[in-house]
């Protein structure tokens, strides 16, 4: 069948899979251009050694680390605040689920990869494998990372089956790809069911994989002695920003997506007011966290931990971490508390602000305790070099660009729950309120 | 016998099985490097408890992510042979 015979009501969903503007040809291009930058770069550090960068004694982690620690955090936005509203039956989860999921694969990628560009012999990698110590939390690491990048990949997958078989029946010039990668779906009642299964249990087995990718992150630093990284609440503290970042992220591609494919009947100004409070209500909790972790260290007043802290407030990396605290805090809650600033430009402006804000929070985390250590060395400066700037720039642009070739490939908005919606959602909803509410058994379905 | 077998390697089944088994394959190599990583905590008398722990998790994961997949691959070309 091609393509012009079908006419959709949701045609506008598949158009950015057959029809790209000029401006995407030529976005791709300079994000390309950034990316083979960073590529070169790297095999000059891979040439030179790690010498390229900034990194020194006793500032052994830089942004790579911190890049590590951003990207997988942003990573929380997709499947974990999919899997959650899915569980949570919500409604208005539906143009948003994929794009979250989308999101989720990709940064895991780019963050995957950031510990192995830290090192300054990736082919003592294989290192790992034959002799790691899997009582080092690195190691705990690339388990739960891995689990979570394949949990996440089959979780993008499964709901993405029935859009697959609707782009093969469409024909067009992936249309083996599709053929393949659809498995043979038809809608029939039981590859629905079977479909419908699997995703209940993965949503359910995501959310806790998710948190503990997190949290495992964060014990590389609290199981250390360093100061300012010894801490109980680092786990939390860090699912906590995490999400906070990855809500941020999903509206920030939401909001892009909708204007460049003009997806505004389907990313409605609901669904970014909805977001915008989860985003002002994780703001607020980073801020609880962030005072409940820098109060216990300033009441103890440990000699060691107050270095770091003083470094932090008012030292080298003052102007960092106010920086921090006005993007993560002042300006999400000053734009978002207020009805007439909640606006989209405004709610862009917030997860802008929490974006950076977030990425500086990693820096604030990484780079202070390691320059002022407790042993007793000097101070350490870390000053980045074009080589960690590029490749920092270049893990920006792959994000990008691998976004922008999903959309290529498949529907940005699960069709399929789209149509759905439109179909069971009313029921569904009025079946769920005669459950909840005893006096409300009269309303029609 | 020959036709047969070239006709089946044409077919989209044999490139999705392909794509399964690499996830059975993952499953199976971090099974496998998992154990090596107890085996090594012994030998270097690392504390095992934690690595124990995380190993079990970490294998149960990988084996009930493959597990679900197949189930759901499977039952849809079941389904779509049923059906027609």
């Amino acid at each position: 069948m091609s393509i012009s015979q079908h006419k959709d009501e949701d045609e506008i969903l598949f158009r950015p899979i057959y029809h790209s503007g000029k401006g995407f040809y030529i976005l791709a291009g300079g994000l390309l251009v950034v990316l083979l930058f960073g590529i070169a770069m790297y095999i000059r550090q891979l040439i030179f050694g790690l010498g390229e960068t900034g990194m020194n004694e006793p500032v052994t982690w830089g942004f790579y680390i911190i890049s590590f620690v951003f990207f997988i955090g942003i990573s929380h936005a997709g499947t974990l605040i999919s899997a959650i509203l899915r569980l949570s039956k919500a409604e208005w989860r539906r143009p948003i689920t994929r794009m979250a999921e989308v999101i989720t694969g990709i940064v895991l990628l780019i963050g995957g990869l950031h510990p192995i560009i830290d090192l300054g012999r990736p082919d003592r990698i294989m290192h790992i494998f034959e002799r790691g110590r899997l009582q080092s939390p690195l190691l705990w690491d690339l388990t739960s990372i891995t689990a979570y990048f394949t949990a996440s990949t089959i979780y993008l997958y499964l709901p993405l089956i029935p859009d697959i078989a609707l782009l093969r029946d469409r024909g067009g010039r992936l249309h083996k790809l599709y053929k393949i990668l659809s498995w043979g779906y038809d809608g029939t009642e039981r590859q629905r069911h079977v479909l419908e299964r699997a995703i209940n249990i993965l949503m359910v087995m995501v959310i806790p994989i998710a948190i503990s990718v997190h949290t495992v992150i964060s014990w590389i630093f609290s199981m250390t002695l360093q100061p300012g990284w010894h801490s109980t609440i680092f786990g939390p503290y860090f699912v906590v920003g995490a999400i906070f970042s990855g809500i941020a992220a999903l509206i920030i591609v939401m909001i892009a997506f909708r204007k460049a494919y003009h997806f505004e009947d389907y990313l409605k100004n609901i669904h970014f007011n909805y977001l915008g409070t989860l985003l002002l209500v994780m703001s607020l909790l980073w801020f609880y966290f962030t005072f409940a972790e820098y109060l216990t260290s300033f009441y103890g007043h440990e000699p060691t931990e107050m270095r770091v802290f003083l470094y932090k407030f008012i030292g080298n990396y003052a102007p960092y971490f106010w920086a921090m605290v006005a993007c993560n805090f002042i300006i999400p809650v000053v734009l978002l508390s207020n009805k007439k600033t909640k606006t989209i430009p405004g709610l862009l402006a917030a997860s802008i602000a929490v974006t950076i804000g977030m990425w500086l929070e990693r820096l604030i985390v990484v780079v202070p305790s390691l320059a002022n250590p407790r042993l007793p060395f000097s101070t350490g400066v870390y000053i980045p070099s074009l080589t960690e700037i590029s490749l920092l720039a270049a893990a920006a642009s792959a994000f990008i660009l691998g976004f922008m070739a999903f959309s290529r490939l498949f529907p940005l908005i699960s069709i399929w729950e789209i149509k759905e919606g439109r179909e069971d959602s009313v029921r569904l909803v009025s079946d769920r309120l005669n459950q909840y509410l005893p006096s409300v058994g009269h309303i029609k379905k | 016998m020959i036709k047969k077998t070239i006709s089946f390697f044409r077919k989209p089944i044999f490139v999705q099985i392909i794509l399964l088994s690499f996830l059975w394959m993952l499953a199976s190599g971090m099974t496998l490097l998992l154990i090596n990583l107890v085996n090594v905590s012994y030998e270097v008398n690392d504390h095992q408890s934690a690595s124990i722990a995380i190993s079990i998790l970490g294998i149960a994961v990988f084996w009930i992510l493959a597990g679900i997949l197949t189930y759901v691959l499977v039952g849809l070309y079941r389904g779509k042979k049923e059906e027609s």
